[in-house]
């Protein structure tokens, strides 16, 4: 039997068909997203699975696609699932213009106020309800949502006060951290789902492979093998598995990492170099090195949209 | 206005370059909306001075924010020694600088900047129990010239000691430099968005245009002179975002500026201050360093927050600027009309909790 959210999504569905003529594409399936014999199911977030509301029940929704994502669209927000490689934004239109607004506060249904780790626990149920794979669940932690207003004379600002959370889910295959997979949620004190990001996707078998081949190079510790054929210098690393950004337009792609985290330090154009100039850490950039020791860079780190502009 | 639209990710780049030729049609000083993005990215810092992912980072947020159907076009693109700090630099406070023509051009709707920012802290090894206590800038260490406002500042990486306002930069290298690669923002001659819609209170004309302005490099704000650190550069910008740290540095991620614009292509509905924080969720977790007691990663080598702030000429329209709109984001009317309100919201990658007052300073 069908919820009546699940009619008003049929009806704005069908409505928008009749309204519009041209057949909408149809996002990824919803539920678990098969793979290899040996490889790790993924997850396909869907409205029917969510329990974020784009209108109030009983609000006929409207689908569309739209900038490469399958939206449905109802008075009070937006969910979207992206065509290419089913990442799901959902988030709410809560936006106008600077001179319609007179609140000092988000809207109090938005507040969170039962703590993170209530958050976070609500977070785990809703997901695994959702039928996110509970044994790839490796952990939860929360992200703190805050705020502050006053006058820019004061001498010291005004406390701020905390709006919200949201939980993210850490993902493992195995013992291996996927690091580019990603659920989060912010919930309202009701538990209603505020926004939310999924993107979570099958990952082949060769890949797991690889990953417990290169842990089991890294723990052997030999010098002469895996770690000799990595830049001098660097610092221990570790395995994970690393896969395409879900921002990122291409084929997708994955493959087990050795992962390094390298400071960068503050240039030495403004560190200066003379006696007793030093140069603090300023940032930091991750280098992936698979199974063979050869570096590699994930879709996201090698765009270009091409050249400069001319200067003037 | 929403139209029907059958655009897969598989043509978007196709797309792109016909996005990418709509730059012709930015509006000019005197449109009332303004549409056009201007990158600015710095990975080559000099030899042995990369800072991998800026270009990515930088060319990630032009990706998703202009595309065929998009309500947004190409204003310009610059990447290392192309970017000259003289692009930040208001004409009318410095007449070295030509912002006017690049970062802060008329018809800006997002003047998107990635690369280094200064590590100074204005930090003393004082430590403290009260705010009150914090007042002899002179004990500051760690470079900058320290000035009250103090705090007792704390975070999950360090015990409560005396810090000291300092002024942030943002860092370029180019031979066309004339400040020493030196973006100040807090107290040098930048000034951003000051426009026809905003007027002129800022002393600095109105030949700008920045509605969003984006600092995304390390240490945009130390808290918590989130309102200190942008008063003066807020001179017309709608909404200013940037990295704030809270023990630890930024992780140069190659996607928070594609990330950020995911959110546009999602729900442009949807409060643009609200997507540049959480942005912030959607980057990996397990990339960079932990938070001490939990958290860390998504952007950051330890503890960090993303930030948003705007500024304006009283307390209702400030609030309103954390409620624009992607939409409205375009609305020169929307241009702020004084810099005497803020308003900020921030995410930070760590767990604080909901009763917390004094998640950076004690009173």
């Amino acid at each position: 039997m069908k919820t009546v959210r699940e009619l008003s999504l049929s009806l704005g569905a069908c409505l928008s068909l009749l309204c519009t003529g041209p057949a909408l594409a149809q996002p990824p399936a919803p539920g678990l997203i098969a793979t290899d014999k040996g490889g790790a199911v993924g997850y396909q977030h869907s409205m029917e699975r969510s329990r974020f509301l784009s209108g109030p029940p009983g609000v006929a929704l409207r689908r569309l696609d739209e900038h490469g994502f399958a939206k449905v669209v109802g008075p009070d927000g937006v969910f979207a699932t992206h065509l290419g490689n089913g990442l799901v934004i959902a988030t709410p239109s809560n936006g106008s213009s600077k001179e319609a607004v007179g609140v000092l506060a988000p809207p109090p249904d938005l507040r969170y106020t039962l703590g993170p780790d209530k958050h976070n626990a609500q977070v785990i149920e809703y997901f695994r309800a959702a039928g996110v794979p509970g044994d790839q669940m490796g952990g939860v932690h929360a992200n703190t949502y805050l705020s502050s207003h006053g006058t820019t004379n004061e001498s010291r600002p005004a406390q701020p006060q905390v709006d919200g959370y949201a939980s993210i889910l850490e993902r493992t295959v195995g013992r291996f951290s996927v690091v580019d997979s990603v659920a989060w949620a912010r919930l309202s004190n009701d538990g209603r789902v505020v926004s939310e990001w999924v993107y979570w996707p099958a990952i082949p078998a060769k890949v797991l492979e690889d990953a417990r081949r290169l842990e089991a190079l890294v723990a052997s510790g030999d010098k002469s093998g895996f770690l000799a054929r990595l830049p001098s210098g660097l610092p221990s690393g570790k395995v994970v598995i690393r896969h395409s950004s879900a921002v990122v337009d291409g084929g997708f792609e994955a493959f087990a990492s050795y992962d390094i985290a390298e400071k960068v330090l503050v240039p030495s154009a403004i560190a200066g170099t003379g006696p007793g100039a030093s140069r603090p850490t300023a940032s930091m950039i991750v280098r992936h090195f698979d199974v063979d020791g050869v570096e590699r860079r994930l879709p996201q780190e090698r765009r270009s949209v091409g050249q400069d502009s001319p200067r003037q | 206005m929403t139209r029907e639209r059958r655009m897969t990710p598989g043509n978007h780049s196709r797309f792109l370059a016909i996005g990418m030729l709509m730059a012709v049609f930015a509006l000019d000083a005197h449109a009332q909306t303004s549409n056009a993005i201007i990158v600015e990215s710095v990975n080559d810092y000099g030899p042995n001075d990369q800072l991998g992912n800026s270009i990515a980072n930088g060319d990630g947020f032009m990706q998703n924010m202009v595309f065929a159907g998009s309500r947004w076009a190409t204003g310009a693109r610059y990447t290392n020694s192309a970017v000259y700090d003289t692009d930040f630099v208001d004409f009318a406070r410095n007449s070295l600088g030509a912002d006017q023509t690049y970062f802060d051009r008329a018809g800006r709707a997002v003047a998107f900047f990635t690369g280094h920012g200064i590590t100074d802290h204005g930090c003393s090894t004082v430590s403290c129990t009260t705010t009150a206590t914090c007042n002899q800038p002179g004990t500051a260490t760690g470079g900058g010239v320290a000035r009250m406002p103090g705090t007792c500042r704390f975070s999950p990486f360090d015990a409560p000691r005396c810090c000291y306002m300092v002024d942030r930069q943002a860092v370029t290298h180019s031979t066309g430099d004339r400040f020493g690669g030196l973006i100040n923002y807090t107290q040098g001659p930048i000034r951003f968005g000051e426009s026809p819609q905003s007027g002129a209170w800022a002393g600095a004309g109105t030949d700008g245009g920045a509605n969003l302005v984006v600092l995304d490099i390390s240490h945009g704000i130390l808290p918590p002179f989130w309102a200190h650190t942008f008063v003066n550069a807020s001179a017309g910008v709608q909404l200013i975002a940037t990295m704030m740290t809270a023990g630890g540095d930024t992780a140069n991620v190659p996607d928070r500026g594609a990330t950020f614009a995911m959110f546009y292509r999602a729900n442009e509905n949807n409060r643009a201050s609200e997507s540049w924080v959480q942005t912030m969720n959607s980057l990996p977790a397990n990339e960079g360093g932990g938070c001490p007691g939990g958290g860390g990663g998504h952007g950051f080598n330890g503890c960090g927050c993303n930030i948003v702030i705007g500024m304006d000429n009283s307390a209702a329209r400030a609030s309103g600027s954390m409620a624009e709109s992607w939409v409205q984001l375009a609305n020169d009317s929307n241009d702020a009309l004084g810099n005497q309100f803020y308003s900020a919201r921030w995410v930070c990658n760590y767990a604080l909790p909901a009763t917390n007052q004094n998640a950076w300073e004690l009173p």
